[in-house]
């Protein structure tokens, strides 16, 4: 066995898996919401560092995060309570309700932000209180479905700093209002 | 057992003298060159939102959350909440950073 194998099989007997010790973890509104948070900070982390395709593709996917768990409150899944239970057969059935919504990948930005309008309306919690509206959401939700998506990992970093600001700004606006999306 | 020291790590500040010095700028601005640079960016993109951005080498070691919790605390000092309330964004960048990320300033400026 060469020494490398013999570090690797040391290390599977001493511990679990980062795969074994995330999976055992319930994905969680609360999982879902410090997750987001702390991948926001890695992105910016990234993007001041000079990664800027790093850190937007972070970025996304913290306010991916913040969007979906927004929608997980108004359908009144308990922070304890694993999101996708709920929220998994929602995508299902609403994603049909939006047919000028080309993507409607469980990853699209753009779609979440019409669903997350649309499960606010159903859950009847009244209008998003000011500065955010239904068209501010789904400005921004656009805005970043430009931006970000989950197969650009396939691609060479192209993003420039504008780019970069875009997100940066439309990212940082999500994490501002989160609790206004739901509330 | 030997012992075993990390030493302190070496930070000319703590966080709430950073942000007084932050705050005393603001309300005080000079152009001296080791003074915090204030961005405000009252009209940042398309929602109105005001980023506020500090550029200052006294950031070095510290992570882009602790200085953004400083620089959101000096806007806490200095800004209304009605304008507080517009602000998204809360950075605390070096120079080399800023320039990374073309933000546009310099010494005594104020955007």
């Amino acid at each position: 066995m060469s020494p490398l194998s013999q570090i690797l099989s040391q290390g599977q007997e001493a511990m679990p898996s980062l795969r074994t010790k995330l999976e055992a973890i319930v994905e969680t509104v609360s999982e879902l919401e410090a997750a987001a948070e702390q991948k926001y900070w890695e992105g910016l982390e990234l993007m001041v560092a000079g990664n800027y395709g790093a850190g937007i593709y972070l970025m996304g996917y913290a306010v991916e995060m913040w969007v979906k768990s927004a929608c997980a409150r108004l359908l009144r899944v308990r922070p304890d309570e694993d999101v996708w239970v709920t929220l998994e057969p929602r995508y299902r059935i609403e994603k049909r309700s939006f047919p000028k919504v080309k993507d409607k990948g469980p990853h699209s930005l753009e779609l979440w932000g019409e669903l997350l309008c649309h499960i606010r309306n159903v859950a009847g919690v009244g209008a998003f209180s000011r500065p955010v509206s239904a068209d501010s959401v789904r400005t921004a939700s656009k805005r970043l479905h430009e931006s970000w998506w989950v197969e650009m990992r396939y691609h060479e970093d192209r993003a420039s700093y504008r780019d970069v600001q875009q997100v940066e700004e439309v990212a940082a606006w999500f994490r501002k209002h989160q609790i206004s999306f739901w509330r | 057992m030997p012992l075993i020291k990390h030493p302190k790590q070496e930070r000319v500040a703590e966080a709430s003298e950073l942000k007084e010095i932050i705050v005393h700028e603001w309300k005080n601005p000079t152009t001296e060159p080791d003074k915090p640079v204030i961005v405000i960016d009252e009209d940042a993109g398309r929602f109105g939102a005001t980023h506020v951005t500090v550029i200052w080498d006294q950031w070095q070691g510290m992570t882009q959350r602790e200085r953004a919790g400083i620089v959101m605390d000096a806007c806490e000092e200095v800004l209304s909440n009605e304008e507080l309330r517009d602000v998204t964004l809360a950075m605390g960048l070096t120079k080399d950073e800023a320039d990374r990320m073309h933000i546009q300033y310099h010494e005594g400026a104020r955007v």
